[in-house]
């Protein structure tokens, strides 16, 4: 049999299972927390706005607050940095409030959607990967050129041993380790977090898509 | 401004939509009601855009539909759909109109999601326009993933039916 033939039948069979809820059920739904990947989004960009805004404050109290020029520089520099990163997430969060709205067609519901996650996962990749050897060079130059030694972090190197050229080996190690460990795990972590999904979405615009191509290609011959 | 007292009493006139979509998409009770919340908290965020120019039943499958597609939860181990999980109807299991229903409900249980959007709103007779409208590609279009979505389902039935 088709599924003509099979249409009443078929619309029965999708309402069995159903249990009539009241308004006051409906409403109370209303109150709960939404679980769709752009509400997660916005969780986690409103968590890192946050924790942005408390690191900044960190950051000046240590510009303000510290005896050594380098670390002062360093907390104030990065302070601006922290605060163009919080204006980032901001931007990313105003452009998820405006485009995610689910009633739009389904197919421009799927592009917007992954137009947003690409670009959420791209700058949050662009942030991990830029500020780690950031942070590196421009604390190892300010520790240089630091007029007062900064007793905490020589009894870590005098702990470790003495010599100069081990010093270099091992700071090179860190940097290096610390590089490939951060842009594997982010990448590992964005994965696992949204990168399937993408990936599924990206699958369904296709199928959509490509009844679009063959029906152009059927129109023109 | 719409009120919530106005969203609560049209979703609750035209609940049965949200439950097709739920049933269509989820298999177990538990994701059904999880998805049932989740269109319900999106047609409530998407309500203030709603300005009265369709239907609320196509705008509601609209965002039900989207939802559905979209719902992003941790990965589960597939559940396999068997003819087994369709809900019972009243008649006999030797009824032949009653196995082919239920080989074409897990046929089109095992379809890809939009694919599974566009049988439902054909279900709905919904004409090509109107799916297009929903589904955002052509009526033309529409036509040619009907009749792929037949052809596909025919097959499948048969598989299932062959199965029993």
């Amino acid at each position: 049999m088709e599924l003509d033939e099979l249409k009443i039948k078929l619309k029965q069979q999708l309402e069995t299972d159903h249990h009539q809820r009241t308004e006051a059920d409906i409403a109370a739904l209303l109150k709960k927390k939404a679980h769709s990947v752009l509400s997660k989004i916005k969780r986690s960009l409103w968590f890192e706005i946050i924790f942005s805004v408390a690191f900044t404050a960190l950051l000046i109290y240590v510009a303000v607050a510290s005896k050594y020029q380098s670390l002062r520089i360093y907390s104030s520099s990065f302070s601006v940095i922290m605060l163009l990163i919080t204006g980032v997430l901001f931007f990313l969060l105003k452009k998820i409030n405006l485009a995610g709205s689910s009633n739009l067609p389904i197919r421009e519901n799927l592009q917007n959607i992954v137009v947003l996650m690409d670009e959420f996962i791209r700058r949050y990749f662009q942030f991990c990967i830029v500020l780690l050897p950031v942070c590196i060079i421009f604390s190892a130059s300010l520790q240089v050129h630091e007029k007062e030694t900064i007793v905490e972090i020589d009894a870590i190197f005098q702990k470790i041993r003495p010599q100069q050229s081990y010093k270099l080996l091992v700071i090179l190690l860190y940097v290096v380790g610390s590089f490939a460990g951060l842009y594997y795990l982010t990448k590992w972590y964005l994965k696992k977090l949204y990168g399937n999904f993408v990936a599924q979405l990206k699958e369904y615009i296709r199928e959509l898509e490509e009844t679009k191509k063959e029906d152009a290609a059927y129109s023109g011959h | 401004m719409p009120t919530e007292k106005e969203f609560v009493s049209l979703l609750n006139q035209h609940q049965k939509i949200i439950y097709k979509v739920c049933n269509l998409y989820m298999q177990s009770h538990a994701d059904r009601e999880d998805l049932f919340q989740e269109i319900t908290l999106q047609a409530w965020k998407a309500f203030g855009n709603f300005r009265g120019d369709a239907k609320f039943s196509t705008w509601l499958y609209r965002v039900a539909l989207n939802t559905a597609i979209t719902f992003y939860r941790k990965e589960k181990k597939n559940i396999v759909f068997t003819t087994d999980e369709v809900p019972e109807q009243s008649t006999g299991p030797q009824d032949p109109i009653e196995m082919q229903t239920k080989a074409m409900y897990a046929a089109i249980a095992d379809l890809s999601k939009i694919d599974k959007a566009i049988v439902m709103l054909y279900l709905e007779d919904y004409s090509y326009n109107e799916i297009s409208d929903v589904v955002g590609i052509t009526p033309n279009n529409i036509a040619v993933k009907m009749n792929r979505i037949k052809g596909k389902l025919r097959e499948q039935t048969q598989k299932h039916l062959a199965t029993v």
